[in-house]
């Protein structure tokens, strides 16, 4: 007991010792809570103190994983090499057809730069990339994202594009100094305005519970065949132009011939993801700001 | 101190290890929630202050590392600590078909919180249809991992205690 405590000082004292579990229960409550509220409310980046413990994390498991991951690619890529003769066969085949196709390909591309200069027209691609490794993943299957190594220091900000040599890979939710969070275009939150290549279409990409995403607010859905590729519209200002997405995995439709559901398989394999580019949001890329 | 410290970084670095696994063999869906089950040890044994900061840093943790919104691991972690504390205590944990009862119940009532916390605030009900998508998988993998990670934190319990005996005792009057 204190000598000059008066006895209501040493009432509450003595209360806040008793319900001192409780107390504290409250508060983290109310934290929890109110980091929650924001997040949902659309205000996705982690407070100074989620920020210092990603620049912890990042580092770490970054170390960890790398001899692990390199142990893991040395039983993929030199001990299960079945099929490997055949498979290669295959993709001799494949690559040959390809080129042929790019060639036909970059001489539209050549053309199309040569009337978009005559035009006027911006650059449709932004040419700032910035490769970063993936690092980590999400550890709950509902919330689609990965981490990635680079950060603030490396320029990257909230909104910026991840993508892949095959195409879209998602947005930059957060980043703190070292690290970012890319939301991938395969999480439930993600929509990507886009466009069927075949028809010119407009539709929007949102993930799916699974390596799935979903084309909604079509015009005229039931135009839609599988296979058709889908590629980023531009409208939104935030994924520039052209970048393929996915193609059409399956055409859902009722007994009664009603369409419910068109799913689309992303062009980039999330599972096999390891490295990206991060480009500027498309508003900010060197052809727009001229 | 040091007993509370150990548990707490064991149970970082089983975090560490649930994200390195998903890290390198992303197909796996389902990874065992170390975490939690680490939670649901503190509930047992830890202090009131301890275990409920514990479980709400390592919450944050996992919110922080995970993609997931900001405070709901953070949340559901610290109702899990409450609920274990209010019903495990009365209980003998070394008892494996306790700790399977256990981690089953708590590991509903886990997806439980994080369904009505996202259905509680508006923007979550897109993450909140996804809550029980792999439910059944997720208590049969936690129930599988549970008896070890508590071995393992037992263990550390006994090295970091002095009177672990006496104290066991005390528990097992139930």
């Amino acid at each position: 007991m204190r000598p000059h405590e008066g006895p209501i000082a040493r009432d509450m004292r003595g209360f806040l010792y008793r319900y001192r579990v409780l107390i504290l229960l409250l508060l983290l409550a109310m934290v929890g809570m109110h980091s929650l509220s924001l997040h949902l409310a659309g205000k996705p980046s982690p407070g100074p103190v989620g920020k210092i413990i990603l620049d912890i994390w990042a580092p770490i498991i970054k170390v960890t994983s790398y001899p692990l991951s390199k142990i893991s690619k040395f039983f993929s890529s030199y001990l299960f090499l079945v099929n490997v003769k055949e498979r290669n066969q295959v993709l001799e085949r494949e690559n040959s057809a390809l080129k042929a196709e790019l060639a036909r390909v970059r001489e539209s591309e050549l053309e199309g730069i040569r009337c978009r200069e005559m035009l006027g027209f911006s650059q449709l691609i932004p040419k700032q990339l910035a490769a970063a490794r993936v690092i980590s993943r999400s550890l709950f299957s509902e919330f689609r994202t990965v981490d990635v190594d680079k950060g603030t220091y490396h320029g990257v900000q909230e909104g910026m594009v991840a993508m892949a040599p095959s195409g879209l890979v998602g947005y930059i939710s957060s980043s703190s100094t070292l690290t970012s969070k890319v939301r991938l275009i395969t999480d439930v939150k993600s929509a990507v305005d886009a466009v069927i290549q075949r028809t010119r279409a407009n539709a929007i990409v949102k993930g799916y519970n699974s390596n799935l995403c979903v084309l909604k607010y079509l015009d005229n859905p039931l135009d839609v065949i599988q296979g058709d590729m889908v590629v980023s519209s531009g409208m939104g200002g935030v994924f520039p132009k052209g970048i393929l997405v996915g193609t059409v995995s399956e055409v859902k439709k009722s007994p009664e011939g009603v369409l419910v559901e068109i799913f689309l398989k992303p062009s980039v394999d999330m599972e096999k993801l390891e490295e990206l580019w991060i480009v500027p949001k498309m508003y900010e890329t060197e052809g727009n700001k001229k | 101190m040091i007993k509370m410290s150990s548990l707490f970084l064991i149970a970082c670095i089983l975090l560490l290890i649930q994200a390195m696994v998903k890290t390198l063999f992303p197909e796996v869906q389902v990874v065992p929630d170390m975490a939690l089950i680490c939670v649901m040890y503190f509930g047992v044994y830890q202090t009131g202050v301890a275990g409920l900061l514990s479980s709400f840093v390592l919450g944050y943790l996992a919110d922080a590392t995970s993609g997931a919104p900001d405070g709901l691991m953070a949340s559901s972690y610290c109702m899990v600590f409450i609920l274990v504390r209010l019903l495990g205590r009365t209980f003998y944990m070394r008892s494996r078909w306790f700790q399977i009862i256990l981690v089953g119940v708590m590991t509903s009532f886990w997806r439980g919180s994080c369904y009505a916390l996202l259905t509680w605030f508006p923007g979550g009900m897109e993450y909140a249809a996804l809550v029980f998508s792999d439910f059944i998988y997720r208590i049969l993998v936690n129930i599988l991992f549970a008896p070890i990670i508590f071995s393992i934190l037992f263990r550390i319990d006994e090295l970091t205690t002095k009177d672990y005996q006496s104290r066991m005792v005390t528990y097992r009057i139930h």
